[in-house]
């Protein structure tokens, strides 16, 4: 016996072991001190994502989660008016520009003109719009004639003799982005006009939140330096800022939301027993769940993510409930140990049951939700282990247990309420058909409910995104070349079929390699439409007559365009050393058999009439809308999970069978929590609110928790105090945990609300389903009681 | 160096050198400080001027008229007469452009260094602001109080890529003659016409 495993202690008048409260407790905080310091959390998301089936979607995938886009910081200054903002904005871009946070900030002024001697000397094979007509340049001289009279100066000036037509500024500006962006005051402003907006991206990619904290403070102190009246403001959006305001908004609603959640459970265990002590009992096998868990997941994969951990403790709050059923059934002058073998066979079989829902998820093909379902595996058997042979060693011998409080809620299951079952049944009945008539979604697989951070942040920048009419972040064309020629060709293909898109409304534009990068086919097109330079010299001469341009003005002009007639066209190796790079090399990735291209969209007005023209008679293109491709991903994904569930929904089935030796009894104990669920999606949907994977997997949770009620309530008890003492700690356990999951459904972020909401409904509906069952399985006997 | 700190530290110089100016400013003593501090001394100025510009890319010179208003420490705008009717202002870093349709736009000086060789060059002159000039130029001064002449060279290479030199002339705190060289040849002669101080 455990008693006499111990017998060092009985001979002690004390009925508590210190030695064993002290070597756990001890345990326990040296463990949380290692783990503190040796556990790394993974913070991104992509781990709870699907990994997609094709290569491309991989690619397109990991762009969005790691590429260009969540480089892009945007920033919104509003108050005082248009001419103060344009101010503010300059100012703040100066500041920015200084420092090397960034590698490239912009207002929608125009930027340092650097003059590369390589791109200028390819402006004539690099730019569509050089002509070379009579009319064309004798316009371009009266036109330079009147900059040059003009008492700001051209940046251009000093490459006037040789580039006469502002080949080179024509380039430069083509290059530049968001051309169409409102601006106000000569700065980028929103739409409305009442914020002035920047643009910075930043120089890594995939920083880390530390380094984002602190380029965001630094971008704050930089702001109220210059904001001295302090009447603006700043909004700072963004991936790179996102994940800062999801840390601190995380990290804010996790601590007030355990705060609340402790205070909870200590209050109601107070009440339950008022017995100090249990507060800490039933801590232990909780914290020594949890601190196991992180150690064996960690070991296992290497690393822990940040969701899995949020996540697995709140799953592993259940465990609470063991040393609760073992509080309630100590009866007087009775051993822990022996009150615990007589609930274990119960408890224990609605333990392996819970585990067995946890152990599909490890068979998942999806890293996150192994390590959660190995998480929440180890977490549970060593909750479960530790309260069955560690708990109740905390006593030596047998005590005087402290009478169970709330009287009342036990009477109140005890009583026979005969009308209950047919209500429920009725009730059932109503709520599941309205839920089936209502034309909700049942599902919600956007992508961005799987987002921590609160929907109103992710709304503020899709605005602000649109204002600047910046990429659309889940819709892309990808082009694919077997070499970079064929690449830039096919990219000149899809231009012109992007154009009539564009002409038609379909979209707003799209950002396409060969704008800035002609293939070497169009440059040479490009320099066989070259003038011959005696055709030109004598154009030029005609255009110069009557202007006060010294005649031998331009001839350095004519040299250069004999000069672009013969150069070897501009190949992508040659822009290495370019300013052009930092424009490519975003877009541009090798792979083993050729090359690929991103093609960034913007502002699509109709993606379907677009998928429609652009995967017809295009080779080598793949137009693709993340949102529905993700939404699709996740839609099979989540079916994946829905079968894995199903299966081990069987398995449980089987070991119930097994455990109770009857087949019968095992249907009897799932039924009712098949109706709770049922009861629970029928609700969420009422209430409108969409299901996505973190609900099912909350309903993994109510499922397990619902056994262990079902298994308790039809528990044959020895006499009516261990049927009382069974009712009330499944009354405490069961206040415990929607107290606990209704605090939970009041958080802003979306999984923390989504797992609270399911799981105080849930928890709600299985006990209400699984004390209604016990009533009508139990009601003939308590007729013959009469 | 804020610009409270710019004016104490003028107020010190300022009292020091109150009896001795008259003196050595006839002397050959007199220092570059000396007309910095004197130019500072004038915090308004009104004038108007006369911009020539002689491009070798045209057979003749271009010629504008204009008005110059200066406030210290650090606002200049100049104002051209029609045709152009366009007028451009220095506050600060910042450079805005009120063209003669009422637009308006604004720059950032430190990102363009040919205006800050043409605008913020002349502004330092005029503030008296030592410093300010020393950043961007190696200065040289020659004559005397009377008739002095202050050669501007750009130590920066992106300013120095466009700016052979600026020279400046004047008589006293009066600034006479403004002539950016630029690297090409070109020349940009601003002609300061008789000031009205205030």
């Amino acid at each position: 016996m455990e008693t006499e495993s111990l017998p060092s202690f009985t001979h002690h008048v004390k009925t508590k072991s210190h030695t064993l409260l002290i070597l756990w407790l001890g345990a326990l905080i040296l463990g949380g001190w290692w783990i503190s310091q040796q556990t790394k959390l993974r913070s991104d998301l992509s781990l709870f994502l699907p990994d997609g089936d094709s290569f491309e979607q991989q690619f397109l995938l990991s762009e969005l989660h790691q590429g260009y886009a969540t480089r892009i910081l945007l920033m919104a200054i509003s108050g005082g008016d248009a001419f103060q903002r344009a101010n503010l904005s300059q100012s703040l871009l100066g500041t920015l520009r200084q420092g090397d946070l960034f590698k490239r900030v912009e207002n929608g002024t125009p930027s340092n003109f650097e003059i590369d001697s390589r791109l200028f000397d390819y402006r004539y094979l690099l730019n569509p719009e050089a002509t070379f007509s009579q009319d064309s340049l004798s316009n371009a001289l009266q036109t330079r004639l009147k900059e040059l009279q003009s008492p700001i100066p051209s940046p251009f000036k000093s490459l006037l003799p040789r580039d006469p037509t502002s080949a080179y500024a024509a380039m430069l500006s083509q290059w530049q982005s968001q051309k169409h962006v409102k601006r106000s005051e000569g700065v980028w402003a929103s739409r409305k006009g009442d914020m002035a907006i920047l643009l910075a991206e930043t120089r890594g990619n995939g920083l880390s939140i530390e380094q984002n904290q602190s380029m965001l403070k630094q971008i704050r102190v930089a702001f109220e330096q210059l904001d001295t009246s302090g009447q603006y403001e700043l909004i700072i959006s963004g991936p790179g800022a996102f994940s800062v305001q999801a840390k601190n908004i995380i990290e804010r609603e996790s601590r007030l939301l355990s705060l609340f959640a402790t205070l909870a459970i200590a209050t109601l265990l107070f009440l339950a027993y008022r017995y100090i002590p249990y507060l800490l009992y039933a801590a232990l096998p909780l914290f020594s769940a949890v601190l196991i868990s992180i150690v064996v997941t960690s070991w296992i994969f290497d690393e822990l993510h940040g969701i899995t951990l949020a996540f697995g403790i709140t799953l592993l709050g259940v465990t609470l409930d063991y040393p609760v059923h073992l509080f309630s059934h100590i009866q007087d002058r009775e051993h822990p140990v022996d009150a615990m073998m007589r609930i274990w066979r119960t408890l224990g079989l609605g333990v392996i049951t819970t585990c067995l829902g946890y152990l599909v998820l490890i068979t998942t093909a999806f890293e996150g939700l192994k390590q959660l379902g190995i998480f929440t595996l180890i977490g549970l058997m060593t909750a479960a282990l530790s309260s069955r042979y560690l708990l109740p060693h905390l006593y030596t011998k047998s005590f005087i247990p402290p009478q169970h409080r709330g009287a009342a809620l036990v009477s109140l299951l005890a009583n026979r309420h005969h009308r209950l079952p047919i209500t429920l049944i009725l009730a059932s009945i109503v709520i599941i058909l309205w839920s089936m008539l209502s034309s909700r979604d049942l599902w919600n697989d956007d992508i961005a409910v799987l987002s921590p951070l609160p929907a109103s942040l992710i709304t503020q920048d899709r605005d602000l995104r649109k204002q600047l009419e910046a990429n659309e972040t889940n819709q892309m064309i990808l082009i694919k070349g077997s070499d970079m020629e064929q690449l830039l060709q096919r990219c000149e293909s899809l231009k012109q079929v992007i154009q009539t898109a564009m002409e038609d409304q379909l979209l707003g534009g799209a950002t396409l390699l060969c704008d800035y990068l002609p293939s070497q086919q169009l440059q040479r097109q490009r320099q066989s439409r070259l003038p011959e330079p005696d055709l030109l010299t004598q154009r030029v001469q005609q255009s110069l007559e009557g202007l006060p341009f010294r005649p031998d003005a331009f001839a350095p002009f004519v040299k250069d365009i004999k000069a672009s007639r013969s150069l070897s066209p501009l190949t992508y190796e040659m822009t290495k050393d370019t300013l052009l790079l930092d424009r490519l090399a975003p877009f541009i990735r090798q792979t083993t058999d050729g090359w690929l291209a991103l093609a960034p969209l913007q502002h699509v007005i109709d993606s379907d009439a677009l998928s429609y023209r652009l995967n017809k008679g295009l080779p080598g293109v793949q137009y693709f809308n993340l949102r529905k491709e993700t939404s699709r991903l996740i839609g099979d994904f989540r079916n994946e999970v829905i079968q894995h569930v199903l299966l081990g929904v069987c398995l449980m089935l089987v070991i119930l069978w097994v455990g109770l030796r009857s087949l019968r009894q095992a249907i009897a104990t799932l039924s009712p929590i098949a109706l709770a669920i049922l009861l629970t999606i029928s609700l969420l949907r009422l209430t409108g609110e969409a299901m996505n994977l973190f609900h099912l997997i909350s309903l993994m949770l109510v499922l397990g928790i619902g056994i262990d009620y079902s298994l308790f309530f039809s528990r044959k008890p020895h006499d009516q105090i261990e049927r009382n003492s069974t009712l009330h700690a499944l009354g405490v356990c069961a206040l415990s945990t929607i107290s606990v999951f209704t605090i939970l459904a009041t958080s802003s972020i979306p999984v923390l609300h989504a797992i609270g909401v399911t799981v105080a409904t849930g928890v709600s509906m299985s006990f209400l389903t699984t004390y209604t069952f016990s009533i009508s399985a139990s009601a003939p006997k308590a007729a013959i009681h009469r | 160096m804020t610009i409270g700190q710019r004016f104490l530290s003028r107020a010190v110089l300022l009292l020091g050198l109150l009896l001795t100016t008259q003196i050595q400013a006839e002397t050959s003593t007199w220092t570059l400080a000396q007309l910095m501090l004197q130019l500072s001394e004038i915090e308004h100025r009104e004038t108007r001027f006369t911009e020539t510009r002689e491009l070798s890319l045209l057979n003749h010179a271009l010629e504008s008229q204009g008005t110059l208003s200066f406030s210290a420490p650090n606002s200049l705008s100049k104002q051209f007469d029609p045709p152009h009717g366009l007028g451009y202002g220095i506050e600060g870093s910042r450079l805005t452009i009120r063209r003669s349709d009422g637009s308006m736009e604004t720059l950032l000086l430190d990102h363009s260094p040919q205006l800050l060789a043409y605008i913020a060059s002349l502004r330092a002159v005029l503030a008296g602001d030592l410093p300010a000039l020393s950043v961007y130029f190696e200065t040289r001064l020659k004559g005397s109080y009377n008739d002095w002449q202050l050669t501007l060279l750009p130590r920066e290479s992106t300013l120095s890529q466009q700016v052979s030199q600026i020279e400046v002339t004047g008589q006293h705190a009066d600034i006479r003659k403004f002539v950016v060289t630029e690297q090409g040849g070109d020349r940009i002669i601003t002609q300061l016409h008789t000031p009205r101080e205030n």
